[in-house]
């Protein structure tokens, strides 16, 4: 990072007046305090540990696999950030690693969540089968690290969200090995692998046993961190008491899902009674990444609008996209898609919606008619 | 197992709808047909045994908090137990079906009439309101009071604003260390620009002997006069630096001889003899501004309210708050004058909340009856409430944007500490000395003062206990004040504050890079995108600044306070905005 962004200069005072217990006097810029504990780090952190009880629920549901994946993630985002920055400066020594852009921990999150993005068994070469889940967890934080993050400029200037890209770029490269995988947690039967979502659009009535058991996350699923709902909400309630997110994101894309997953089932699976419709429509909200993605990828700072009125648009179309691809889509899951399209609209829809200033009157048009003909003449 | 759970979910979303009164037992009927296999019959009679449990308890929480109002309970409940009994009764022929659409084409009625009589309650209000209010403003219609009237009530109004943020406020500081008189210092250095506007030409020269009071420097074109703030000798007049850049300071060794030389008192002055006095005794805004109240009070428009501003909003100061507590009356009667100079119509004294104090002193005075155009108003404890702007809508619900005069909306606002000079002044004081607050963690005794100008400030770090460690120097208050690289400064009449921080306190962090988190967007008071600014204007795109409210910055600090990155956002935008003035002057 270059110095010459550093406005708030500091500079030194060489002929200090006050000599008895005095201390170097600084000068700098307003304001002159900052808000305690507010730091990039903090924010990471908080993230962090929003997430544990996914990650938790996620190893009890799907065995130690998960833990094993969480670790490789981290491990090897920390490692490619870390020489993205050292072959950047071309220096390796002890100075450029301190300075490194790794510190705020902002790769943990990609890392972590990567991992929880990820099936159990990734099967690339049938006779080591966890050979294909390393390399899936390399391959995607290189994806996620280097091309969607450092290479736009770090942290705050991805277009996309890492975690999301790197998903995608495993699931489109890998779409045979990506299978379903069932949960077999301590003391819990095995479900099936095949998940709600993958089953025809037609022939998939819920009950409300099936309805709890995605509510609770004893279900097979195409991902490890998504499935059980209560720990999401456990972190998108912390999340929201550290005001880290803003709480209405997620509501809004659960609620365009439930409106729109309400009015395309209905209009193509015509014949089903509205209380089936109605419970599909939970089965839409419960299953897949919707509220994993909702609350923890969507919300990314750098690819969310920043206006209200923005993240509402912003919300709304994720849940449209992702009932359009769940709806009428070959693939079975549309979050991660929905996030990245939303991404990348993102910063059209914060060139055109922004806010206006405090007391802003728009100038009326007469006014300015024959000036602007007068400075003609 | 899952039915259970299913039903314990129903109930729990029927509880909390119907304790607050909103007809749980209604959402309970289509939840329990929809989740379980309820019959309409069984649905409807579940609902009404729940119901009675469910009322007992949040009928008991509602008389505990006066809720309930008994006065038509007979009239109501008689006829309803008995029609109830024929309900039940009939119902049990009917087929479910039957029942279902009923049910439900109830539900649907009742939804709407409630909407249209909701719709048509807030139009009634609406006319209303602005029949009455166009009757008051000739600038349109005070958009924001009405809805805030249908939508919140009266009470909620306002007395606040949208964003802001909640520094630690620190006052506890100096909030009770009653006001001292400073002594007089052996030297005091007098800046001749002490306000916005050109500087003042000294009329005085070397070796002269001057009276406390007498005038040293005189006006040019909209200044200010300058006082000498002790008696004794001009030893010089030389440029020194000052907090905010370098000016001529004219340098009076004292002969402590107290000599004094005052106006004359004003015994019932006249608006012109008001404002006269005013320009005379060299009095400008004491907020931090320094614009001059003479050139404020001589507006052509119609002023209706106006506002003396004692929010004090910035961590750490105390100055305005002591003098509401010691001298409420003459901060009252200083705005009457400054209200008679411009025919305002009423007086606002605007204070933040967390001064309790301050305000049970101001209404104090206001309970003998004898000012009747006179109210305090409480507003809530955000920062920066105390800016012109933020105020007036605080107080009024105008919303007059940063690059706009407040005079046009018939408001003016001035600084509390203002009045009281105001009222000293026709009293027969000159502007020459203020109430300051020297605090911070790195003074031993924070204290507060009042302070001729022109005194160093290390005579004022040594007479409040010494500098334990301070790192940064401040004149001013710690979110907009300035720092100072020696304390050999001196003090003007608008320095409301000397603020010592240690290494703990102040903010040394450097910056990182922008994460794009929005919270100085959430944080703005004036509604901007400081991090598009500070984008824009380093990659050299001024129009993409401007854009996004450059010139619309109050440069109040929010942005920065609040940064996780801790940039600078407010240094940059100073700069963006700097640089768009030059270029609109070029043009």
């Amino acid at each position: 990072m270059s110095e010459s962004e550093n406005i708030k200069n500091i500079q030194n005072s060489s002929n200090n007046p006050n000599e008895n217990n005095t201390e170097q006097l600084y000068i700098t810029s307003a304001p002159h305090i900052t808000k305690k504990g507010n730091s990039t780090r903090r924010v990471m952190i908080d993230v962090l540990i929003a997430l544990c009880p996914s990650a938790i629920a996620a190893i009890y549901y799907f065995g130690y696999m998960v833990a094993i994946n969480i670790v490789l993630c981290c491990v090897s985002c920390f490692g490619f950030e870390l020489l993205y920055n050292c072959i950047k400066e071309k220096k390796f020594d002890k100075e450029t690693v301190q300075s490194a852009s790794v510190w705020d921990l902002s790769c943990l999150v990609t890392g972590v969540i990567l991992a929880l993005n990820l099936p159990t068994s990734f099967v690339i070469w049938e006779k080591v089968p966890i050979l294909g889940m390393i390399i899936a967890d390399i391959l995607g934080s290189l994806v996620a690290i280097i091309i969607v993050k450092m290479l736009f400029g770090g942290i705050g200037r991805n277009f996309a969200n890492p975690a999301a890209v790197g998903r995608i770029f495993l699931f489109l490269c890998f779409a045979s090995a990506f299978k379903a995988v069932a949960a077999d947690g301590i003391g819990l039967e095995p479900t099936t692998g095949a998940t709600w979502l993958s089953q025809g659009i037609a022939d998939r009535p819920v009950n409300a046993k099936q309805l709890l058991d995605m509510f609770l996350g004893n279900v097979g699923s195409a991902s490890v961190g998504e499935t059980c709902v209560p720990a999401i909400l456990l972190g998108y309630i912390y999340l929201c008491i550290r005001k880290v997110i803003d709480w209405k994101l997620p509501l809004y894309i659960v609620g365009s899902v439930a409106v729109f997953s309400l009015l395309f089932e209905g209009l193509i699976v015509s014949h089903l009674p509205a209380k089936e419709l109605f419970m599909n429509m939970l089965a839409n909200i419960l299953s897949g990444g919707l509220l994993f993605g909702a609350v923890f990828m969507a919300t990314d700072y750098a690819t969310s609008p920043n206006t209200a009125i923005g993240l509402v648009i912003y919300g709304i179309a994720i849940g449209f996209i992702t009932v359009l691809i769940r709806v009428f889509a070959s693939y079975p899951e549309g979050m991660s898609f929905a996030i990245v399209i939303m991404n990348i609209i993102t910063p059209l829809i914060d060139k055109y919606i922004y806010p206006k200033p405090f007391g802003f009157v728009k100038e009326k048009k007469n006014k300015n008619k024959p000036e602007t003909k007068e400075a003609a003449k | 197992m899952s039915a259970i759970i299913i039903y314990i979910i129903i109930g729990i979303a029927g509880g909390i709808i119907g304790g607050m009164g909103m007809g749980g037992g209604t959402l309970l009927i289509p939840l329990l047909t929809l989740f379980t296999s309820a019959e309409q019959h069984l649905a409807q009679s579940v609902n009404l045994i729940a119901f009675i449990p469910m009322s007992v308890v949040a009928l008991g929480i509602h008389i505990k908090n006066k809720l309930v109002d008994f006065k038509y309970f007979w009239w109501i409940s008689v006829p309803a137990v008995i029609t109830s009994a024929i309900g039940a009764f009939f119902v049990k022929d009917v087929q479910s079906k039957v029942l279902k659409i009923c049910f439900g084409a109830f539900l649907i009625a009742l939804g709407v009439l409630q909407l249209i009589f909701i719709v048509v309650d807030i139009v009634k209000k609406y006319k209303k309101i602005k029949k009455n209010n166009q009757n008051d403003f000739s600038k349109g219609t005070n958009y924001v009071k009405i809805y805030k009237t249908i939508f919140l009530g009266e009470k909620y109004m306002q007395n606040t604003f949208k964003h802001g943020i909640h520094p630690d406020g620190k006052k506890y500081l100096s909030e009770n260390a009653e006001i001292e008189s400073f002594p007089d210092p052996q030297f005091v250095y007098i800046p001749v620009q002490q306000h916005s506007g050109p500087p003042s030409e000294p009329v005085v020269t070397i070796g002269e002997k001057v009276k406390a009071g007498q005038l040293i420097a005189k006006a040019q074109g909209r200044g200010c006069n300058v006082f000498a703030s002790i008696a004794g000798v001009v030893k010089g007049i030389e440029k020194r630096p000052t907090a905010t850049g370098k000016c001529d300071h004219i340098i009076i060794e004292n002969d402590f001889s107290g000599d004094r030389q005052f106006f004359t008192k004003l015994v019932d002055p006249s608006r012109e003899e008001i404002i006269e006095r005013v320009t005379e005794a060299g009095i400008v805004g004491m907020g931090g501004a320094g614009f001059p109240v003479g050139a404020k009070l001589k507006t052509d428009n119609k002023i209706k309210t106006f506002i003396i501003n004692g929010a004090e909003c910035e961590p750490y100061i105390t100055c305005d708050y002591r003098l509401m507590v010691e001298h409420p009356e003459e901060i009252i009667k200083g705005s009457l004058y400054l209200a008679k100079a411009v025919n305002a119509e009423n007086v606002v004294i605007a204070v933040e909340d967390n001064k309790p104090k301050g305000i049970d002193s101001l209404n104090g005075v206001l309970s003998s009856g004898k000012y009747p155009n006179v109210e305090v108003r409480a507003l809530k404890t955000k920062y920066p409430q105390g800016d012109a702007k933020k105020l007036i809508y605080s107080v009024t619900g105008y919303k007059i944007s940063a690059t706009r005069r407040s005079n046009e909306f018939g408001v003016l606002v001035n600084n509390i500490h203002t009045a009281f000079s105001v009222y000293t002044a026709i009293e027969g004081l000159p502007s020459y000395s203020r109430v300051m607050t020297v605090t911070g963690e790195a003074i031993n005794n924070p204290k507060n003062l009042i302070v001729p100008n022109g005194t160093l400030f290390s005579d004022l770090i040594d007479f409040c206990g010494g500098n334990n460690g301070a790192v940064e120097i401040i004149s001013g208050g710690p979110m907009t004040g300035f720092g100072v690289l020696s304390d050999k400064i001196a003090t003007t009449k608008t320095t409301g504050c000397l603020l010592l921080l240690p290494r703990k306190e102040a903010w040394l962090d450097k910056p990182g890079p922008c994460i794009n988190c929005g919270r100085c967007a959430r944080a703005c008071p004036s509604l901007l995108m400081p991090m598009y600014i500070d984008l824009y204007y380093k990659n050299g795109n001024l129009d993409l600044a401007e854009k996004y409210g450059a010139l619309h910055c109050i440069e109040c600090g929010s942005c920065a306070f609040v940064c996780p990155a801790k940039r600078p956002l407010v240094a940059s935008i100073k700069q963006a905005k700097a640089k768009l003035k030059e270029r609109s002057k070029k043009k």
